[in-house]
């Protein structure tokens, strides 16, 4: 048993990983059985064990080892009746949803579900987001402010707090959630030449904030690669060693 | 009939809504209870959910194979993975050697790979946007990009060029780009505040009536 | 005397002479009549009975066995010849007796009303108001048998014998069979008479010789004659009596479309027919040249009327059909897309990351700057207390776990070397395995093992919601851990919480720091939102992947920062390394990545090439345009 782990940790399961590595590889040159193959393995391992885990971390000890724990005594308690019963019923109507014809009975579980992620998302967004940035923003521009990470003050920290401030505002101010046209106008552009003014330099800020992710995000896939590189050079060479001993 | 439970389930939504958010900013006893309540169990629920999600994807691939659709081999492969996942997972254990095994010698690398990919195909991209669309504010995209990764590399030749690019980095990503990714934040935080309300409103009803 | 020309019939003959003459190649039955006999005499052959009525009568007379209706005819005429009335011949044509009706069964049928139409002088219509059907008209003979064996039309569609009428001994007998002869209904609606009573010659056959006295015909011929002969034609009167249709058989005619008003002119403008078995009558529809001759419809049927509506349809239909008809062009074979630029670029950069791997060449110089963020960052991990364990969230997917993996890696070598006690929790499904995988490889350097210097606590369920909950009050959501270690006395734990390092840790602001490892903006920003409240001093210190980064920044570059510490970047991961003196994963990756990197801006830097030959295009038609 501990040679066939050992098999497995230094030959058999190098080897899977370099061949199902290689197989994705094949994508670069067009789409293929083996990237297929490759893709479904992957998709059928993931969603097994999400499975496994919702089940065994959440859903067992949340819900059905207190009830186990409690017995058939302990059912008629308050706190396991509204810790665990309650919530255990919601979550059984919820799996009526799997059923088109009575999934509107989790339609309750599925509304509370919502409910409270949206309001969890609102308070977050005022609280954590909003309001702190919307300071940050209006303490750009006192003057006598120390860059709090560069150091950087007089000139050349006014020039970049102007800079920081007009990116945020302009970038703000290009986002529209509802907009109306004026007044009398049936067709046509809905903003006005202002509007328009206002969404040219604001897309100066937003490309080359995007362009700055872009840079970044490709350096990230790089690395990756890289490191996938260095695994098959570094699995060919294990193999190699394993045969020639 | 119809009408009157979708009222009920969109007045259920905003009540939990309410209760949620004024929990934030509200500090009664009360309130604070029903709040932790209504989130253990919308965590509940969240994990339950992920299960329909997998008992549905379950069930579309198990229809393929049934009828014998186009790559139906593919989704039985799927299912006999995903199966045997699971069921290592239940009987062993989610901290199992086996499901650490698939874990790390089938999952681990197909998914590294798949980002790997993305360096050819982001490079390319880059490529084609400049050399078939070079507007004004796609040169300036590119351009930034091409900075920015410019001066995060090393340089092999004319290694002096590396600090000043360096520093046209950190101000491109630490000036320019914080401005524009505060207003984006400000915007995001806005849309979702917006998006959110609408629910707990009921004016928006993801989940259906 | 039999074969004499009847008076009425000769007056007849003498006002109204035959109008048309007949064809030379006349067939009609009536002038091969005529030419049986040879002459031109109208009215049948003079002459004795035919032999076969002679020898029947013979052979009557010599007891030879005669037919009934024979025996019943010649009874007939001998009683007529005892009453003085005229004989009646054998007659040669089983003329099939007038249409009786049962007095049951007649119905008085209202009066037909023919617009335009009087009383003709020999018809037998007869207006309501004029007299009534068996009534003499004045002049005019009663209906009967006349002398030449036509019978004189009697009033009425019902030809019933008119019992005041002198009527024909064999009709009579046959009345007598069917029964009482029905009464003559009153006000019947009159026909006018398709054969004139002048034209009227008798039935005759070529090769017999009838007499007058020997035929048998109706009574509505007879009646024909008479009337003609009597009544003279009102000027400027037509000569058919208006017919009134009775209501319900108006209802029943068709619509307007076959309505035709229908005007029959006097008898005497009438055109006589001169072909077919009609010829030389008058008033009736002429074979030639409408029926007999074809010939072009005329125009007029052709003109149909058609409404927009029925034009579009009709075109449709017609479109409808050409399409039909037309051949679908074959589909053009589908050009294969071949990706030259992907396949280039593959190779280009798979080529940059192998030869450092490889061949160990070329490489690249060390960072030499030093980011501005890492030493506000070593000293945060430096100032974290040694009795507080530290929080470590591990929010990527196994995709990105090459690079978070190298960029966290110094951080968390920093923590191992100063003794912090390390506890990982995720998110994600998977994030309890990748920090399994990395603690457990780092650990072994520096005597870490599971409970033991790190603790998975496992997977956070619920998303943004389970943060929130979690950061307020981490027994509150269900974790059971990852790879629980065993307890001292060998029991197996069944919470992570009853690992003791973790005692004394009630809430999130009970850990001496919190690092979110994050691939994705969101989950960095979810942490901040939900947890960032509950902190307090605690220190929140993000690491990030390279293209998040921007996002994410201004929560640190604030006055009053949200987030105490970044690292991001491969570079600034490899300068942390070296400032610990314990290369890792970044120090491997540097050659590859820094070549590939090039290989790939390099690459992005050689499309304005392409760029700038299209420019150059454009100027020169712009220019060519305006010359």
């Amino acid at each position: 048993m501990t040679d066939l782990a050992g098999m497995l940790d230094s030959v058999i399961g190098p080897l899977a990983a370099a061949l199902l590595t290689l197989m994705v590889l094949s994508y670069l040159i067009g789409d293929n059985p083996l990237f297929r193959i490759a893709a479904y393995l992957f998709i059928g391992v993931a969603s097994g064990y999400a499975g496994a885990l919702v089940i065994r971390s959440v859903l067992w000890p949340g819900l059905i080892d207190p009830v186990l724990q409690a017995g058939a005594s302990g059912l008629l308690d308050p706190a396991l009746i509204t810790q665990v019963l309650l919530p255990g019923i919601l979550v059984v109507l919820l799996l009526f949803k799997l059923s088109p014809g009575i999934g509107r009975l989790g339609s309750l579980s599925l509304v509370l579900l919502l409910g409270v992620a949206a309001a969890v998302v609102v308070g977050g967004a005022i609280s954590g987001t909003l309001l702190p940035q919307t300071a940050a923003t209006v303490q750009t521009l006192n003057p006598a402010a120390v860059a709090p990470r560069t150091g950087e003050t007089g000139i050349e920290r006014l020039t970049n707090a102007v800079i920081v401030l007009s990116g945020t505002l302009l970038t703000l101010a290009s986002f529209r959630f509802t907009q109306r046209k004026p007044r009398g106008q049936v067709s046509g552009p809905s903003m006005g030449p202002w509007q328009r003014g206002v969404r040219q330099v604001a897309g100066l800020f937003i490309a080359i904030t995007f362009g700055v992710m872009f840079g970044g995000a490709l350096l990230a896939a790089v690395v990756v690669l890289a490191q996938r590189v260095q695994f098959l050079w570094s699995t060919v060479l294990g193999l190699v060693s394993q045969v020639l001993g | 009939m119809k009408r009157v439970s979708t009222v009920l389930l969109a007045i259920a939504a905003g009540t939990a809504g309410m209760i949620v958010l004024l929990s934030y900013f509200l500090d009664l006893p009360y309130l604070s209870e029903a709040s932790q309540w209504l989130k253990q169990t919308a965590v509940l629920l969240g994990a339950a959910a992920l299960l329909v999600g997998l008992l549905n994807l379950v069930g579309v691939h198990l229809g393929k194979i049934g009828g014998q659709e186009k790559g139906w081999a593919y989704s039985a492969l799927l299912v006999v993975m995903l199966a045997v996942t699971f069921t290592l997972g239940i009987l062993f254990g989610i901290d199992n050697r086996s499901v650490a095994a698939l874990f790390r010698y089938v999952q681990l690398p197909v998914e590294s790979t798949l980002i790997a990919l993305l360096a050819v195909s982001l490079t390319a991209a880059g490529y084609r946007l400049i050399a078939r669309r070079a507007g004004v504010f796609n040169s300036i995209f590119m351009i930034s990009a091409i900075l920015f990764i410019l001066g995060s590399i090393p340089w092999l030749i004319l290694p002096g060029l590396a600090e000043p690019f360096g520093i046209l980095r950190t101000w491109l990503a630490e000036v320019w780009a914080v401005g524009g990714a505060r207003g984006l934040l400000l915007g995001v935080a806005l849309g979702s505040i917006t998006a959110g309300l609408r629910v707990l409103l009921a004016a928006d009803r993801p989940y259906g009536d | 005397m039999p074969g004499d020309v009847p008076e009425w019939l000769a007056a007849i003959r003498a006002e109204n002479p035959p109008a048309a003459e007949p064809p030379a190649a006349s067939t009609d039955w009536l002038s091969q009549l005529r030419e049986a006999d040879g002459s031109a005499q109208q009215g049948p052959p003079a002459g004795e009975p035919p032999t076969w009525v002679q020898a029947g009568e013979t052979g009557a007379a010599n007891g030879e066995q005669v037919p009934d209706w024979l025996a019943r005819v010649r009874g007939r005429q001998a009683e007529d010849s005892e009453t003085g009335e005229p004989p009646l011949g054998v007659p040669n044509l089983a003329a099939p007796p007038p249409a009786r009706r049962d007095e049951s069964d007649s119905r008085p049928l209202p009066p037909l009303e023919l617009p335009g139409l009087e009383e003709t002088d020999s018809g037998v219509f007869y207006p309501p108001e004029s007299p009534k059907a068996g009534q003499p008209v004045p002049g005019a003979e009663p209906p009967g048998l006349t002398d030449s064996g036509v019978f004189r039309l009697k009033t009425g569609i019902n030809i019933s014998a008119d019992k005041e009428a002198p009527m024909p001994s064999w009709l009579g007998q046959l009345e007598a069979e069917a029964g009482a002869p029905p009464a003559v209904p009153t006000g019947l609606p009159s026909v006018p008479a398709l054969v004139r009573a002048e034209d009227l010659s008798g039935p005759q056959l070529p090769g017999e010789d009838f007499s007058a006295e020997a035929l048998s015909l109706p009574e509505w011929l007879g009646q024909l004659g008479s009337e003609a002969a009597v009544v003279e034609p009102a000027e400027g009167r037509p000569d058919l009596a208006p017919a009134t249709l009775p209501a319900w058989l108006e209802a029943m005619r068709p619509v307007d479309a076959f309505r035709s008003s229908v005007e029959i002119g006097p008898e005497e403008e009438q055109a006589v027919e001169a072909a077919g078995p009609l010829a030389g009558l008058r008033g009736v529809l002429l074979a030639e040249p409408v029926v007999a001759i074809p010939r072009m419809a005329s125009a007029a049927p052709a003109l149909l009327e058609v409404n927009e509506r029925q034009y579009a349809q009709a075109e449709l239909m017609h479109r409808l059909v050409e399409e039909e008809q037309r051949e679908v062009s074959p589909a053009a074979p589908r050009r294969r897309h071949v990706p030259v630029v992907r396949w280039l670029v593959a190779a280009v950069l798979l080529a940059a990351a192998a030869l450092p791997t490889v061949l160990g060449v070329p490489t690249f110089p060390l960072p030499s700057t030093v980011p501005l963020e890492l030493d506000p960052l070593v000293s945060l991990v430096a100032a974290a207390p040694a009795n507080r364990p530290v929080l470590v969230v591990f929010e990527f997917e196994p995709g990105n776990a090459a690079e978070l993996q190298a960029v966290a890696e110094p951080m968390l070598e920093q923590m191992m070397q100063q003794g912090l006690a390390i506890a990982a929790l995720s998110t994600r499904s998977t994030g309890a395995l990748m920090a399994d995988q990395q603690l457990s490889t780092l650990g072994g350097n520096y005597g870490y093992s599971n409970g033991q210097g790190y603790v998975n606590l496992g997977y956070l369920p619920g998303g943004s919601v389970g943060v929130q909950l979690w950061s307020q009050d981490p027994l509150a959501v269900p974790t059971s851990g990852f790879a629980l270690p065993s307890a001292p006395d060998g029991t197996q734990l069944q919470s992570p919480w009853q690992v003791p390092m973790l005692a004394g840790v009630d809430e999130v602001a009970d850990f001496g720091m919190v690092a979110v490892v994050s691939s994705s903006a969101e989950a960095a920003r979810t942490w901040v939102e939900q947890a960032g409240p509950w902190m307090g001093a605690t220190p929140l210190v993000l690491v990030m992947t390279t293209g998040a980064d921007p996002v994410v920044r201004p929560y640190y570059e604030a006055q009053n920062p949200q987030v105490d510490g970044m690292l991001s970047s491969l570079p600034t991961a490899l300068s942390y390394s070296m400032r610990l003196g314990r290369p890792g994963a970044s120090f491997s990756l540097w050659n590859a990545f820094g070549l590939s990197a090039w290989a790939a801006v390099v690459f992005m830097i050689l499309g304005w090439i392409p760029a700038f030959g299209v420019w150059i295009n454009q100027q020169r038609k712009l220019r060519g345009a305006q010359r």
